[in-house]
């Protein structure tokens, strides 16, 4: 696959912090990658220094598309932005402020209304489109905001948190269209906290913590360097000792949800069978329920390696 | 290609700018609104003089010679009476019936017996001193032309050593002094829409989409001149409405007119183009102004939207000598320069090379202005939270010439 966007070695300091350290990744024309890490892990920075609204101290940001040389930066009309920090013209009507959107990267007027009233209809608003934007809900308001940043049909769109302000019925229509627009071509750059949902369309993610990668590749691939593999969750009749699990050589880490209710997670190759007749041996299980490793659990896990790490230097 | 691509964007701004502001249902309002006061202030005194038109009716006792001879216009009668009935025509001044009685004992004493004091007082004196004087005239054996011909003022005729307009009326001076004060409220007016525009995109959050499709230089630009256009427009509503509001007014007998001299074509363009300038040039100053203020409810820099003031404020100076050196001076420094000359054309013949030059150095100014702007927007739009100091304004601006 071509690479569109080559990230080399990027780094943002801001006081005493380091707000992006050493940062490197590539994305490929036509996947959806994604950044995630929790808030403060340096995740605008670092969308914002892609876009070169702000500069990096040093490292590199190369962008190739249409077999040109690298540029800096795509051009108005390749490129969507729907940033963190959002905001429309609240007193005029929807469909000036989309066409002007549109005209600003590089449509003509007509096509970008033809393109503002597909969207709008798209997402059930098109009704409404002679209304200001202060009328609209606030969930309203943000999908105006997504259709003003991809109405254009970009080759590249960077979404920073678009699921954020959204109640999951519009979380799981924004998946869609997020995938639909990258099975029409557009490469998407994902910048997300919600680990649940971006595990169900990312080609590739990046964990950042602090500033840092601390894990990239496909979700397959994460899971697969992953210590665990499984999680196990157990009921007990009674408030059970766990530390009877801590000890246990198929266990990699236990968590207590309740009073007589744990999450394990099993390393991987780890026989379950073993763990769970002693433990029946021991206690009265009320219920089981296994599920897969996530994205979350992931995360959290190589955060913590990550702090082990910087522990032991 | 890519210069054509800017300029189409800027155009785009420009446009989306003045349309976002200007609204010509206001603009309509406004010029209603102005013919409305004048028709009532002019065509409402007419009306309330012609509901108030009762006649005055006055009994003279005439004990001697003086001939009393009221125009119709005045509305005052005037009944003739001897003095045996004055205790009659008490009785009727007191039932109001009449309103006044007026004795006249000989040409230099006249009693006048009222109620209250009289409006018309004024009209009975006057008329009463003429035909004193007419008496005068006639027992002095002088002619009424000898007269008139011994009061007469000399006559001085002005001959200029400098070739200018022969005469600069009262008409013209208080035009030119309303075209400052509505170029300043143009200003004011501009001014506070660039305010609103940038520190409410910059609170909104439109900031970061709008630079991520087109260059902050780019984008001030289009402000400057949509903006500048916008105040341009409210210029010329303003001018309308004083129009509208003259030619009501002397439909009801004013006597306001509208200087011939300033509806000269070439004036007229030479204004605009004056005018337009000056509004982008303090446009472009308060647009990299207003890009630093991060709460424009907190910030001191609001204030200093009064800056224009001073600068434009010192072209009144100019309506009582146009052509004096400190005018002139004034016609060529950015500052004054668009106020100052615009009165000047107005009151007085402005030499072309002068207004060339004029145009130039405003021109200049505001070009490098506009790039020293685009620097500051461009650093200062982005910045939230904070207010960049003076200091740390002028650091970019010395790296961005280095």
């Amino acid at each position: 696959m071509k690479v569109i966007l080559k990230v080399d070695s990027i780094f943002k300091r801001f006081g005493k912090i380091n707000a992006v350290n050493n940062l490197s990744f590539n994305v490929e024309k036509g996947e959806i990658f994604s950044l995630l890490g929790p808030n403060g892990a340096g995740k605008t920075t670092t969308v914002r220094m892609l876009l070169n609204i702000i500069k990096p101290d040093y490292g590199t940001i190369e962008y190739f598309f249409d077999n040109s040389a690298a540029s800096r930066l795509p051009s108005a009309s390749q490129l969507g932005y729907l940033p963190e920090d959002r905001g429309l013209y609240q007193e005029i009507p929807i469909i000036r402020t989309l066409e002007y959107m549109g005209v600003i990267r590089g449509m003509n007027k007509v096509d970008a209304r033809k393109a503002s009233e597909m969207w709008l209809s798209k997402l059930d608003l098109l009704d409404r489109k002679n209304e200001k934007l202060s009328a609209l809900s606030k969930g309203n308001q943000q999908k105006i905001q997504f259709i003003s940043s991809v109405l254009h049909n970009p080759s590249f769109a960077i979404l920073d948190e678009p699921f954020t302000g959204f109640d999951p019925i519009n979380q799981e229509i924004f998946l869609m269209i997020i995938k639909e627009l990258s099975e029409k071509g557009t490469t998407i750059l994902l910048s997300a906290h919600q680990m649940h949902l971006v595990e169900k369309i990312a080609d590739k993610v990046l964990l950042i913590n602090n500033g840092k990668s601390i894990a990239s590749g496909t979700i397959e691939e994460l899971k697969k360097e992953n210590i665990a593999s499984e999680k196990l969750i157990l009921k007990f009749e009674g408030n059970p000792d766990f530390n009877f699990f801590q000890n246990d050589v198929a266990v990699e880490r236990i968590e207590k949800i309740s009073d007589g209710e744990i999450k394990i997670l099993l390393k991987q190759n780890k026989s379950l069978s073993e763990l769970l007749i002693k433990a029946s041996s021991i206690f009265k299980i009320n219920s089981i329920t296994t599920e897969h490793i996530t994205l979350h659990d992931i995360f959290i896990e190589k955060v913590k390696q990550d702090k082990e790490k910087e522990n032991e230097s | 290609m890519k210069v054509d691509k800017n300029l189409k964007l800027v155009f785009e701004v420009a446009k989306w700018e003045f349309k976002r502001w200007f609204k010509i249902k206001e603009q309509v309002i406004t010029l209603i609104i102005s013919a409305l006061i004048s028709l009532l202030i002019f065509g409402g005194k007419s009306i309330l003089l012609k509901i108030s038109d009762k006649q005055t009716e006055i009994a003279i006792i005439n004990n001697s010679n003086l001939e009393l001879k009221l125009d119709k216009k005045t509305n005052i009668k005037l009944f003739k009476y001897e003095i045996g009935q004055i205790d009659s025509l008490k009785r009727l001044l007191n039932e109001n019936k009449i309103d006044g009685i007026l004795i006249i004992n000989d040409i230099d004493n006249a009693e006048l017996i009222v109620n209250k004091e009289p409006a018309w007082l004024n009209i009975i004196q006057e008329n009463l001193t003429n035909a004193r004087q007419q008496i005068k005239i006639k027992e002095s054996n002088i002619s009424r032309e000898k007269l008139t011909d011994i009061f007469k003022q000399i006559n001085i005729k002005l001959n200029y050593t400098q070739q200018q307009k022969e005469k600069t009326g009262t008409g013209e001076k208080l035009a030119a002094g309303i075209f400052i004060a509505l170029m300043l409220l143009g200003i004011f007016l501009g001014l506070a829409y660039q305010f609103v525009a940038i520190t409410g995109e910059k609170q909104l959050r439109i900031t970061e989409v709008i630079i991520s499709a087109i260059s902050p230089q780019t984008w001030i630009d289009g402000k400057i001149i949509g903006i500048s256009f916008l105040s341009m427009s409210l210029l010329i509503t303003y001018i309308l409405t004083t129009v509208v509001f003259i030619l009501i007014s002397n439909l009801f007998g004013s006597g306001w007119n509208i200087p011939i001299t300033i509806t000269n074509p070439l004036l007229i363009i030479g204004l605009f183009v004056f005018s337009i300038t000056g509004f982008i040039f303090w446009n472009t100053l308060f647009s990299a102004i207003a890009a630093t203020i991060n709460d424009p409810n907190t910030s001191a820099r609001g204030s200093l939207m009064m800056a224009p003031v001073l600068p434009v404020g010192i072209a009144f100076f100019a309506l009582g000598n146009p052509d004096s050196f400190i005018m002139k001076i004034l016609s060529f420094f950015p500052l004054t320069s668009t106020p100052v000359i615009s009165v000047r054309m107005v009151l007085t013949e402005v030499n072309i090379i002068e207004i060339i030059i004029s145009l130039a150095l405003i021109i200049i100014s505001t070009w490098y202005l506009r790039k020293a702007a685009g620097k500051i927007f461009s650093l200062s739009i982005l910045l939230y939270g904070k207010e960049p100091s003076w200091k740390e304004i002028s650091n970019w601006l010395s790296k961005s010439t280095e």
